[in-house]
């Protein structure tokens, strides 16, 4: 009996909502072929991959991938650093640029002037990398207009793109090039949330405009700012490797500071098809990434229960 | 105390204007070099450099370009707007019927379906796995549908669709059902009018995304009648591409190779459509910012 009315239940249930699974469905699929089979892939890892016969029927080679992989380990453990230290270096910097933006947008009173203001800092969201490579080619040629910059100042040239040591610097000029606009419009959001009266009290207090700055908006400010930095620090291991290509225009001169483990990924997989190697890495990199980001969701629940990912 | 008081204030805010004046500077500069570089004239800018006032006044790129490029701009063009056309129109109606269900209160497993779309932001397989999955067994290199197909989800803007769709009073909803309408009539004659300017928000947003993406052609297109703008512009600074495809389409004889202005040039035509839009269309992104993410 209790089984019947089950099913009569499901039945009735299925009737009243089949539209909602159908409509669900394509988002399914896609996500089905892009997210998750995918991840049944990672068996790969296992096997000695060939194209004849594929993922699944490739022979099961065991922890021979990782051998190679911890044999030469240089240029993996080269990559995770380079995505440690640059993605390290865009959160604090860009954090600290983005609120100093919308800190001092929120200062103006001009309304003409915010607003032409904050459109043009916005404006280079909207450019690809690639855009953004080749704007920054501009700048960094060998008759690019810094270095006329330089000759002008009775400088030296610098062959900027033979010389890794400053790379780290540029890709960090062009993330805060690109992003510090957008970020800022968030702070300043958060600012716009900030109850009047706080201020109108300081000023008759005698608070100079700085002192306001630092004593009610920045204390206001540190729930977005924890937040947000948990959340990118979230995804610490995975870098753009669109910026680096596009910028760096794949000058193998500059892998020593630029490689990133995306990138590392591309040249295994498009350049030397090494697929043991690549799919190693890759699943290093799935599993660490995972456990970096329960770690950074851990920290944001127990902080704001709002604002945790799951 | 007073008079004091507004000295700071003063010097504060010179530093603020200073501040400001200083950031517009570094985000136009480099914009408007590019552009005038691309009117200038290439012998002087290989002897003297680019310089924000060129020497000397050209049109010769760009007539270059119309005579030895067309074809190569256009068919980018082409691969690039129908890219972004059928990807963004695809991905907003599968990611709006998704973010729908995800957010119908009385649907009892809105959670798993919410939680599967989540779970592709914790853990994701990699790209390893993905482009063998692109490659064998979907076949989608080399066509329209690899330039399409794996960005039609992007849980971010489920998640910013959901937000938008949560807004709309559940009141109308319930009524709505109570009448008798389907689901499906509620999604289109409720959610999606009274939902709106959330749905253009992420339409742009998915638009951007497709416009600017090299990503997908990096990966999976091996075909120059598939390479979008993004990837033809990438090709021509790395300088490896370029002869080979510019030979291929005969025009390989005739020109001294991509010269700086060339390049500029080509980067003007690619940020061209963005340029005109963008008055238009910040104050949607502005929107989704505020929406998204993080509150204050």
């Amino acid at each position: 009996m209790a089984g019947k009315t089950t099913e009569r239940r499901l039945r009735r249930n299925l009737k009243r909502d089949y539209q909602y699974y159908i409509m669900a469905l394509p988002a399914v699929v896609v996500m089905m072929m892009f997210n998750y089979l995918p991840m049944t892939g990672l068996v790969v890892v296992f096997k000695n991959y060939n194209a004849r016969d594929g993922i699944y029927n490739s022979p099961w080679v065991g922890f021979q991938n990782f051998e190679f992989f911890f044999k030469s380990p240089m240029s993996a453990i080269r990559a995770t650093t380079n995505t440690l230290i640059l993605n390290s270096m865009f959160i604090i910097v860009g954090t600290v640029v983005a609120i100093t933006l919308a800190l001092f947008l929120n200062e103006v009173k001009n309304k003409i002037f915010k607003g032409a203001a904050q459109s043009i800092v916005f404006l280079p969201y909207f450019l690809s990398w690639v855009v953004i490579g080749s704007i920054l080619y501009a700048l960094l040629s060998d008759k690019g207009s810094i270095n006329t910059l330089l000759l002008s100042l009775g400088l030296d040239k610098v062959k900027w793109y033979a010389s890794p040591q400053y790379w780290r610097f540029i890709l960090l000029c062009t993330n805060l090039w690109k992003f510090a606009g957008y970020s800022s419009v968030i702070y300043l959001a958060a600012i716009a949330n900030i109850d009047t009266t706080y201020y109108e009290a300081a000023t008759v207090d005698g608070a100079t405009r700085a002192r306001q700055i630092f004593a009610i908006t920045i204390p206001f400010l540190k729930r977005t700012i924890i937040i947000l930095t948990l959340m990118n620090v979230g995804r610490i291991l995975y870098g753009d490797m669109q910026q680096i290509m596009a910028q760096t225009r794949n000058n193998p001169i500059l892998i020593p500071t630029t490689d990133i483990i995306d990138t590392l990924v591309y040249r295994s997989i498009m350049t030397s098809r090494d697929f043991a190697f690549a799919s190693a890495i890759n699943l290093y990199q799935s599993i660490v990434g995972l456990l970096i980001v329960l770690l950074a969701n851990f920290l944001v629940k127990r902080y704001d229960e709002d604002y945790r990912l799951f | 105390m007073r008079i004091r008081l507004r000295k700071a204030d003063a010097v504060f805010m010179t530093i603020v204007y200073g501040f400001l004046i200083l950031a517009i500077f570094f985000c136009l500069y480099p914009l408007v070099l590019t552009v005038v570089t691309s009117f200038a004239d290439e012998k002087m800018v290989a002897q003297n450099g680019f310089k924000i006032i060129p020497d000397k006044w050209s049109l010769d790129t760009y007539t270059w370009l119309f005579k030895n490029g067309f074809d190569w701009v256009v068919t980018g063009y082409r691969v690039s707007i129908t890219q972004t056309i059928f990807g963004t129109i695809g991905s907003v109606a599968v990611m709006t019927m998704f973010a729908f269900v995800t957010s119908v209160k009385t649907f009892k497993h809105r959670h798993k379906f919410s939680f599967f779309c989540y779970f592709t932001m914790l853990f994701q397989a990699g790209v390893m796995p993905w482009y063998l999955f692109c490659t064998r067994y979907y076949g989608i290199q080399n066509s329209m549908l690899g330039l399409v197909l794996p960005y039609l989800v992007s849980p971010f803007l489920v998640v910013l669709l959901r937000t938008f769709f949560m807004e709309v009073p559940s009141e109308i909803q319930e009524a709505a059902t109570i009448d008798g309408a389907s689901p499906f009539r509620i999604f289109i004659r409720i959610i999606f009018p009274l939902a709106r300017p959330g749905i253009a928000t992420v339409t742009l947003y998915a638009a951007l995304a497709y416009w600017n993406d090299m990503y997908l052609a990096l990966y999976l297109m091996t075909k120059d009648t598939y390479y979008p703008l993004q990837y033809r512009l990438y090709s021509i600074l790395s300088n490896v591409q370029f002869l080979a495809s510019a030979q291929s389409a005969g025009i390989g004889d005739r020109i001294p190779l991509p010269s700086e202005t060339v390049k500029m040039a080509l980067t003007c035509v690619t940020i061209g459509p963005i340029i005109f839009l963008y008055p238009f269309v910040q104050r949607f992104f502005v929107k989704g910012i505020m929406s998204g993410a993080v509150k204050g």
